[in-house]
């Protein structure tokens, strides 16, 4: 009986191999997070490094003086920061803000702002394999902010560079 | 022009609020000279300049039927800034300043921070930073 080899003892040989070899998978593939949000009726991405904190939509204080990619200012726990509109970067129409919306607080290139979204989706980490070049055909208003696409349930997702959209602001 | 006369006082300083569209302003009272009708003006003859144009925005002129003006202290050409109706001063705690982002000031370096007061920001002004000053 020793010697007799079981089915089930194959079985699970087989499923403890299949383990192993997708462990080590998940160790050597590079991951990189990513906050996941909607702009308009599209999935978006920013690094998730380029991301200091995702704040509840709060009253956004105009400033006279700033152009209109610049809503206003925020008073976040004291300190004083800028908010921009995503929506116009993107040359998307305004819409209205509700309780989804939120504020991604980024910052690249010494520049931070605050950046008005429609809604924060997920905050998750994707397969640095898994980030491809954007497509071609690609609105031309997006196509400048865009470092390249990926796949988030089974959507297809633009990944905006975060200094490319401030330095828009800043030219 | 004697510098100790330019030298800030951080804790003690009085600022003038004014409201344009809206917004509420502070101009440290160090900087004014002199506030007045248009007409009333002791230090002139001045340069008038609107004050809405200096931070771009627009002018309602319907809005308000007696202007008045500041007169800026110290700087040439002798200049008076038009504002609405001043509101009130204050004194503005050096705690409650805060810098103004800097995607902000490249906009508008004129307005160089804000103080949240009863939960509004009133926007902190530096008249000296106004282009026709720096300018010369």
């Amino acid at each position: 009986m020793t010697s007799e080899t079981y089915k089930s003892e194959l079985i699970l040989k087989e499923l403890r191999g299949r383990q192993e070899r997708a462990k080590i998978v998940e160790i050597d593939e590079e991951q990189v997070k990513m906050v996941f949000f909607t702009s308009g009726d599209a999935l978006f991405a920013f690094y998730g490094s380029d991301v200091k904190e995702i704040l509840p939509i709060d009253r956004i204080y105009y400033v006279p003086g700033c152009p209109a990619i610049i809503l206003g200012i925020i008073n976040i726990r004291g300190d004083v920061e800028s908010v921009v509109s995503l929506h116009r970067l993107l040359g998307f129409e305004d819409k209205a803000q509700t309780k989804n919306s939120k504020i991604a607080l980024a910052q690249k290139n010494g520049i931070r702002s605050g950046i008005l979204l429609d809604s924060v989706d997920d905050v998750d980490d994707v397969t640095a394999s898994s980030i491809v070049p954007a497509i071609s055909t690609l609105n031309k208003n997006i196509k400048e902010f865009v470092i390249g696409e990926t796949t988030y349930k089974n959507r297809n997702v633009t990944i905006l560079d975060v200094g490319k959209l401030f330095s828009k602001i800043t030219v | 022009m004697n510098d100790s006369i330019l030298t800030p006082s951080f804790t003690e300083t009085l600022y003038l609020l004014f409201t344009i569209n809206s917004a509420t302003f502070a101009v440290d009272m160090e900087q004014v000279a002199e506030i007045a009708t248009i007409n009333d003006i002791k230090h002139a003859p001045v340069c008038f300049h609107w004050f809405h144009d200096i931070i771009g925005s627009e002018t309602n002129v319907t809005a308000y039927n007696y202007p008045r003006a500041l007169v800026v202290k110290h700087k040439q050409p002798q200049t008076a800034i038009i504002i609405e109706e001043p509101k009130d001063t204050v004194y503005i705690p050096l705690e409650s300043m805060r810098e103004m982002p800097g995607l902000v000031t490249r906009f508008t370096n004129v307005i160089w921070g804000a103080a949240f007061i009863g939960g509004k920001p009133v926007y902190l002004t530096d008249l000296y930073k106004i282009d026709i000053f720096s300018e010369l």
